[in-house]
């Protein structure tokens, strides 16, 4: 792991979502990801990570915090206040997008996850574009 | 000028007036025909005595003749018998003369009668001096005989000269006095005649005058009146005061058309009321056309039915399970509260009960004065009824309720009333029935909407239950195909790449059968932007080409450049073009694809044609309706079968049109319109680069 390596933190709770991510970041961009599967004293699980990451992606419907509430505490948290933090979900529906955007998301990559698009959008993220993509 | 006299006296008297007039000139008349005849009279008389006088005078030569004669021939025998003759004429003639002196009323010869007196005396002395004379000449004593007659006949002829001289004097004096007294008179009456006449004439004029304007004057104002009051100014009252047949007409006509205004006015109050009673029912028709809620319509008009014909009380039931009359609203004028509250439902069978009777009657009921009434029924919150309305309200045949209404007044409720309040009725039984209605409409909105609701909550989760597992299935597939997890053979490949395609298909079936029921249950929301349409067909085009692929197929372009930012959905403007060219590589097996853009009128043009197997006529009509596409061609064309209808519903979101021509092996063109700036939607900027796969 070098410094330069990008540092994703992505909290699931499908373990299929979990391992593709796990792949697309690992093997096809060569990223430093940090799977959790129990977002159960998310705070404490976030504060142990050894670096802060360059993005978070959270899955929405998930136990027991759902996206919205764990973007919360990321908020409330001095560290994370300013942090990417981008929703990965299967729900795309026009309200959804709309209450991420309200909710203080800063993008949104909808699933299925397209593996020949995402290293793209991953760029612009990290460039600090706005990503809203619904495959 | 006042007249205290009817026009009848007044007539009379102007007629009495000329009657005297013509009475004094007549009378003036008479008396100048009068003294012209006493002029005639007197001249005649001057005349005869006149004459009498030339007779007297003949009758005396003729005696002194006749002497003269005896003497001459002195035959004494035949002459003497002549001259007694004579001498009795002569003595006639003196007589007559003397009648022509009357005694009674000095007439003529009153200041002669001396002279006749004279005259009779030398009569007399004529007579003897003839008898001597005759005597003397019988006597033959001629010389004393024409001594005598040459002495004392002459003397006495002298003499008898002189007296008729001074008659005939006289005679001529008298006349002549007369006549000039009677032209005096006659001057004096002809003046008299002549102011009588003038006088007669002027007070005539005038009379006739003032009688005529008297009478024409008032009635000129009469009619002046009438035209006024004709002309609708009923204020207007004949100025007559005259207490003639003209001011007696004037009273008439004033009371007369004093009745005429309070015939007006009370016709004007009633239309007043009766504007009243139709603009309460107006009012009340506008609140049941406005207001749905039945409970607050019902409220509404009957708090409006109390304080518009300021009524005690109004109630209205509803026919509930046809057998009890609900009191669902009531009003009276101290508000609704406790009323509702103490009164109670009424059953239809209900006897005494005017509302019930009505009900079953289906007819208005009127109590005029309850307390007459056996069908009334006394309530205790009510205690000053004292007449009674309840109007059936009916729809059609059927029974809805009924109105009532109860006023304090004995005999409140007029013909009129009646009418304006069964209108009221019927009204209230209409809007009762639009109420149900639209309480049965909301229902079935409500339940229609929670459909569709529940049809979006599903297909949302569904959605999201076909996303998850297809993200594993895509990827992994394309971890394996790209080579990620180790080697793979063509055929491996070959298999791989078909379960990434018909996965990509099932995503696409999911975001169209998404779409497509956003736009069933009108949720579809477009997110204006700007969206710049030569960047959208550059990328489309790259697209297309990759559509394309191995294909024989040329794709050329028709594209103007510098096409305007248009607003609209970028996605789904995205969207409507790449279903236009994969609709057109899908039925094109090999040939040329034409893509097209104009802009013109404010309007942009987007032309898709392509050479391809073209749309038989009698499928023309499917190529709008969702899973229609046909199935032979499934095999050989994958689609959902949403693209054009879906295509169809985002080109009409943005205000535009679309629509194609084809024909079966020759090839198809799409054509969509779109406005520059279409109608605003809600959704906010997007900002970012999506991309749909």
């Amino acid at each position: 792991m070098s410094e330069s390596q990008t540092k994703l933190l992505y909290v699931d709770d499908d373990a299929l979502s979990r391992e593709v991510m796990h792949v697309l970041a690992s093997r096809v961009i060569g990223a430093d990801i940090t799977l959790l599967d129990d977002n159960s004293n998310f705070m404490d699980k976030v504060r142990e990570l050894p670096a802060v990451p360059d993005v978070i992606f959270l899955d929405i419907q998930m136990r027991p915090y759902d996206g919205y509430e764990m973007l919360k505490m990321l908020r409330s948290d001095s560290t994370y206040k300013e942090a990417t933090i981008i929703a990965m979900t299967a729900s795309v529906m026009a309200t959804d997008v709309q209450a991420l955007r309200a909710a203080g998301f800063n993008g949104l990559i909808g699933k299925p996850i397209l593996r020949q698009v995402f290293p793209g959008l991953l760029k612009q993220i990290l460039t600090g574009e706005s990503v809203w993509f619904v495959s | 000028m006042r007249f205290r006299f009817s026009i009848g006296q007044r007539t009379a008297l102007g007629f009495a007036l000329m009657v005297a007039l013509v009475l004094v000139a007549s009378s003036t008349g008479l008396f100048y025909t009068r003294s012209v005849e006493d002029t005639i009279n007197a001249t005649r008389d001057g005349a005869d005595q006149l004459e009498s006088v030339a007779d007297l005078q003949i009758s005396w030569l003729a005696v002194v003749a006749t002497v003269d004669n005896m003497l001459l021939t002195r035959q004494t025998g035949l002459i003497e018998q002549r001259l007694t003759g004579e001498l009795e004429a002569f003595n006639r003639q003196l007589d007559a003369l003397q009648a022509g002196a009357p005694d009674e009323g000095g007439g003529l010869m009153a200041e002669n009668r001396p002279l006749l007196a004279d005259l009779q005396a030398l009569g007399a002395e004529l007579t003897g001096l003839v008898n001597e004379l005759t005597t003397v000449s019988q006597e033959g004593r001629w010389a004393r005989a024409q001594t005598l007659r040459h002495t004392d006949l002459a003397s006495l002829q002298r003499r008898l000269n002189t007296l008729l001289d001074q008659l005939s004097t006289n005679i001529r004096a008298g006349v002549q006095d007369r006549v000039d007294e009677s032209v005096r008179t006659q001057n004096a009456n002809r003046t008299y005649w002549i102011v009588t006449a003038v006088l007669a004439l002027v007070i005539g004029v005038v009379a006739g005058f003032l009688t005529t304007t008297s009478i024409t004057r008032p009635i000129a104002k009469l009619v002046t009146t009438t035209q006024a009051i004709r002309g609708g100014d009923l204020s207007r009252r004949a100025e007559v005061t005259s207490q003639d047949e003209i001011g007696e007409l004037a009273q008439s006509f004033n009371s007369m058309t004093d009745q005429l205004r309070e015939s007006f006015e009370l016709l004007e109050d009633r239309v007043n009321a009766r504007t009243h009673d139709l603009q309460t029912a107006a009012e009340v028709s506008k609140q049941i056309t406005t207001v749905l809620d039945i409970d607050e319509l019902l409220r509404q008009v009957t708090t409006l039915t109390v304080n518009s014909y300021d009524l005690y009380a109004s109630f209205v039931f509803l026919l509930r399970d046809n057998d009890v009359l609900e009191r669902v609203a009531g009003a009276n004028l101290s508000g609704t509260t406790g009323l509702l509250a103490t009164l109670h439902d009424i059953p239809l069978d209900a006897d005494p009960s005017i509302v019930a009777l009505a009900a079953r009657t289906r007819e208005p009921v009127v109590v005029n004065d309850v307390r007459q009434s056996t069908i009334h029924q006394w309530q205790e919150v009510l205690p000053n009824t004292r007449s009674e309305l309840a109007v059936p309200m009916l729809l059609g045949e059927r029974l809805i309720g009924v109105f009532s209404v109860q006023s304090t007044v004995e005999n409140r409720f007029s013909d009129d009333d009646l009418r304006v309040l069964t209108t009221l009725a019927e009204q209230i039984a209409v809007a009762v029935r639009n109420a149900e209605l639209f309480a049965e409409a909301e229902n079935a909105r409500l339940i229609a909407e929670q459909a569709s609701q529940v049809k979006s909550q599903f297909l949302a989760n569904m959605s999201h239950e076909l996303r998850t597992p297809l993200n594993a299935i895509i990827n992994f597939t394309g971890f394996v195909a790209d080579g990620i997890l180790g080697p793979v053979n063509d055929d491996q490949l070959d298999s791989l790449n078909k379960v990434i395609n018909s996965s990509n298909h099932l995503l696409s079936l999911i975001n169209d059968i998404l779409d497509l029921t956003k736009i069933e249950v009108g949720m579809m929301d477009l997110f204006i932007q700007d969206v710049d349409l030569n960047e959208s067909l550059t990328s489309l085009l790259s697209t297309a080409k990759g559509l394309v692929k191995d294909k024989p197929i040329e794709i050329v372009t028709d594209i103007e450049d510098n096409l305007p930012t248009i607003s609209g959905d970028r996605r789904r403007i995205r969207q409507i073009l790449l279903n236009m060219v994969s609709n057109a590589v899908k039925f094109t097996p090999e040939g040329r694809i034409t893509i097209a853009a104009k802009h013109a009128d404010d309007e942009i043009h987007l032309t898709v044609s392509d050479t391809g197997i073209g749309i038989p006529p009698d499928q023309q009509h499917l190529v709008f309706e969702t899973f229609r596409q046909a199935k032979h061609e499934l095999q050989e064309t994958p689609g959902t079968g949403l693209g054009m209808p879906i295509t169809k519903a985002f080109v009409e979101a943005h205000d535009g049109r679309i629509w194609f021509e084809s024909e079966a092996g020759a090839g198809t063109t799409f054509y969509v319109v779109l406005p520059v700036k279409p109608v605003e939607a809600d959704g906010e900027v997007e900002e970012t680069a999506e991309i749909t796969a």
